[in-house]
């Protein structure tokens, strides 16, 4: 009897460390990771109509594929974290939805695939899901940008409005900006809404990183007139600044009139502005070259057991590459991103009428600039951004951009090199 | 996942348990598990201490705390210690680099600036706060009609999340549209940037902790209708006037809560997050308080390993700030208790 006592602290050690080791196996993922069930897991991030689009694809998926599940899981904040940790955990979904921005640094911990690089509207659309060379993602939205006009303010100042299909030159909407703005105070009416430096670096022929995304290129000639660009536009009170519209939300400023362009529309925007029924508006590309265009793609866990992995390859072969989960990009009025098949690419522009010309995101789409990847990109762009707005007229600042940004470029590029 | 908790799982969910108690099932395994041995302890522990029945149910009734004391608290704390000494980013696995996490810290500028932010905030807004509440304390121990309505006006802000306050308060500090400009304002001030201002973005926050000393008050409150009235008495008859009674009676006899305020609120002030957080750090890092610095490199930056090592840094800086309070007050605060012990020694003596 004494020597079963003195044995069960072993017993409760041996217990806890049971159930504490760390394994190697694959992860479970709840269910199919042993029985052999097909049943898949998938994790997506989103606003409510975002959520709704990815359930129904999800729910066409099982429709097409009779005895297949796929369980959803909606992220609705800090999604990263969210996934991050549940790697670490092991309790991953099989099928991750992840942006081309943070596919570098996730990378690791997803199973390669084989996209085909024809089924898409463009090369950027496959290109921007590679990293090393390989493919990590299917896509399966794009995110362009374009610009809304308010055309009643135009007509009011008798500026003739901008193409529906070529961009301006950023020199050109400058002139504009400079025409469609007047008043004072709280009354004052801005040609432009706030400028999104990264946003018109690409607009520029600029970029955040070089090609390799060896170097940070932000502190480069066209970074810093860039730069220029924007803090001047602040300066002549033709865009707002980052306190002007501190807790304001910019799409209500475009409908009461108070701004005369509105640069950072996405698809998702839609929805909003298609409530703006006066002022009349429509959309026209952004200036230059345009916005960094995101693409979001469907990643498999490498964690994934064989069935799961043949499942999930068909639920993001389908989603990427078929009409009927394309179409469901669209829900109502709004739009999770765009098509990026082109039997799907049009299905946006009916959403609203014509005159709105919802086409603009299919020219921006086509002409899309996508950037690199970067593995720790919320750090070393984070750092580099909070620098910006701190020190110049970017955000809060005063500080000279021409001196700033090279600094602030070099240590980026430093960060980059301890990858 | 862990393979035996995979099993489990897995076993649980084909006996039909449903979804969402099926991860449950390995943890209420691990109890039953843990409580049939603890069972089996106590059990022998009787058979062969038959008068320590006091003992054993003591042990047995503490142990649902000592166990999720040991899982949730000791167990994630010595699981950091290890994380501390690895370069972690979640999705490859720990490399073990030793104490180069540590020395990092210790020639990083911006841990240095989140120290300096960090200790400032609770250099000025600690004793701030404990002579406001304290003085907000002493007006409302008066015995005047409406004080129970006042007393709940001031302590009601101290129920407010620390997420509610801050986005309030960036909105009263709005330099353009906010509250406090616009009153600026109709007295020709021209109101500074606060939040957005480098140098006044500290003071702000500062400024908004007073908000909700309402705790604190509360607590000073208790103490003072505790302090006996006969020392006031006796104090009188001897010809104290308000100002003696306040120095020779009230504080001495509020000293022991004075302190455990002042070392509740100095641990409150160095893991202070929200204000930085919702501030992104703040313009010039000006924000940049020690935990928010940590949470950054664990949950934005994705450096485990390095945010464990601040998280040691920190604890051994409230530890010594604590044990230095404690320490250096002894010989300002009154116990009763350890002179009537004094007094009992003498005696014994």
């Amino acid at each position: 009897m004494k020597l079963s006592y003195r044995l069960l602290p072993a017993a409760a050690a041996l217990l806890l460390a049971a159930g504490c080791a760390t394994g190697s196996q694959p992860a479970s993922n709840d269910s199919g990771g042993s029985g052999g069930s097909a049943d898949i897991t998938f994790s997506f991030w989103g606003t409510n109509s975002e959520a709704a689009s990815l359930k129904a694809i999800a729910a066409a998926f099982e429709q097409a594929n009779p005895g297949t599940k796929v369980t959803t899981n909606w992220i609705q904040s800090d999604y990263e974290q969210k996934i991050q940790t549940s790697i670490a955990g092991g309790t991953q979904s099989t099928v991750m939805e992840i942006s081309n921005t943070s596919l570098a640094g996730f990378a690791p911990s997803f199973a390669e695939q084989q996209v085909d690089p024809g089924k898409f509207v463009q090369p950027n659309i496959s290109s921007a899901l590679q990293f090393q060379g390989k493919y990590y993602a299917m896509p399966f939205a794009a995110k362009p940008k374009v610009m809304a006009i308010n055309v009643d303010t135009f007509k009011a100042a008798g500026v003739p409005l901008p193409s529906a299909t070529t961009p301006l030159t950023l020199d050109e909407f400058k002139a504009i900006a400079a025409k469609l703005s007047h008043g004072d105070g709280k009354a004052r009416v801005f040609g432009s809404s706030n400028l999104w430096y990264r946003g018109w670096l690409t607009a520029a022929g600029g970029g955040y990183y070089n090609a390799d995304a060896s170097r940070c290129t932000f502190g480069d000639e066209t970074g810093v007139k860039t730069a220029q660009y924007v803090v001047d536009l602040q300066k002549d009170r033709y865009a707002p600044t980052s306190l002007d519209i501190q807790g304001q939300d910019q799409a209500q400023w475009f409908a009461a009139g108070r701004l005369a362009t509105f640069s950072d529309f996405g698809p998702w925007t839609v929805a909003d502005f298609a409530k703006i029924s006066k002022p009349a508006w429509t959309l026209v590309p952004v200036p230059g070259k345009g916005f960094p265009m995101e693409v979001d793609g469907l990643a498999i866990s490498k964690k994934a057991t064989s069935k799961q992995l043949e499942t999930a390859k068909k639920f993001v072969e389908f989603a990427g590459t078929q009409q009927v989960a394309q179409d469901k990009l669209i829900q109502g009025n709004t739009a999770l991103g765009v098509p990026i098949i082109a039997a799907s690419t049009p299905t946006l522009e009916k959403v609203l009428p014509a005159e709105r010309n919802l086409a603009a995101f299919t020219t921006a789409l086509k002409n899309g600039v996508v950037g690199v990847s970067v593995a720790r990109e919320a750090q070393i762009s984070g750092d580099a951004d909070k620098g910006m707005t701190s020190y110049t007229a970017l955000g809060s600042g005063k500080d000279d951009v021409a001196k700033v940004l090279p600094r602030l470029a070099a240590k980026c590029t430093d960060a980059l090199k301890q990858q | 996942m862990n393979p035996t908790i995979g099993w489990i799982r897995n076993l649980a969910a084909s006996w039909g348990v449903p979804d969402v108690l099926v991860p449950l099932v390995p943890f209420l395994l691990l109890l039953i598990a843990l409580y049939a041995v603890i069972g089996l302890a106590a059990y022998g522990a009787k058979r062969k201490w038959p008068r320590a029945d006091k003992t054993i149910a003591f042990w047995l009734f503490v142990s649902p705390w000592l166990i999720g004391f040991a899982i949730f608290t000791v167990g994630p704390m010595a699981s950091s210690i290890y994380v501390s000494l690895t370069s972690w980013d979640l999705i490859t696995p720990p490399k073990f680099v030793g104490l180069a996490n540590y020395s990092e810290a210790f020639q990083d500028p911006r841990v240095a600036q989140a120290l300096k932010v960090t200790l400032l905030y609770g250099l000025i807004s600690v004793p701030l706060q404990t002579a406001l509440a304290f003085l907000v304390a002493m007006l409302l121990n008066a015995e005047l009609p409406g004080m129970r309505f006042f007393r709940t006006v001031w302590y009601l802000p101290s129920l407010v999340s620390g997420v509610a306050q801050m986005v309030l308060f960036l909105w009263v500090f709005n330099p353009r549209y906010g509250l406090a400009n616009d009153v600026l304002g109709k007295f020709g001030i021209t109101g500074p940037g606060w939040f957005n201002d480098a140098s006044w973005a500290l003071p702000t926050v500062i400024l908004m902790s007073l908000w909700t000393v309402g705790g604190a008050m509360v607590i000073y409150l208790a103490g003072l209708k505790d302090v006996p009235s006969n020392l006031y008495e006796a104090a009188a008859l001897d010809g104290a006037g308000p100002l003696r009674l306040f120095w020779h009676v009230t504080l001495p006899q509020m000293s022991p809560i004075i302190l455990f305020n002042a070392l509740t609120g100095i641990i409150g002030a160095l893991q202070i997050f929200t204000q930085g957080f919702i501030a992104n750090g703040g313009p010039k890092d000006s924000l940049l308080f020690f935990v928010y610095y940590l949470y950054d490199n664990a949950f934005q930056n994705f450096r485990m390993g390095y945010a464990s090592a601040l998280a040691w840094v920190l604890f051994a800086v409230i530890l010594a700030l604590t044990a230095v309070t404690a320490r250096g007050s002894s010989f300002a605060v009154y116990y009763e208790t350890e002179l009537s012990g004094r007094r009992k020694r003498r005696r014994t003596r």
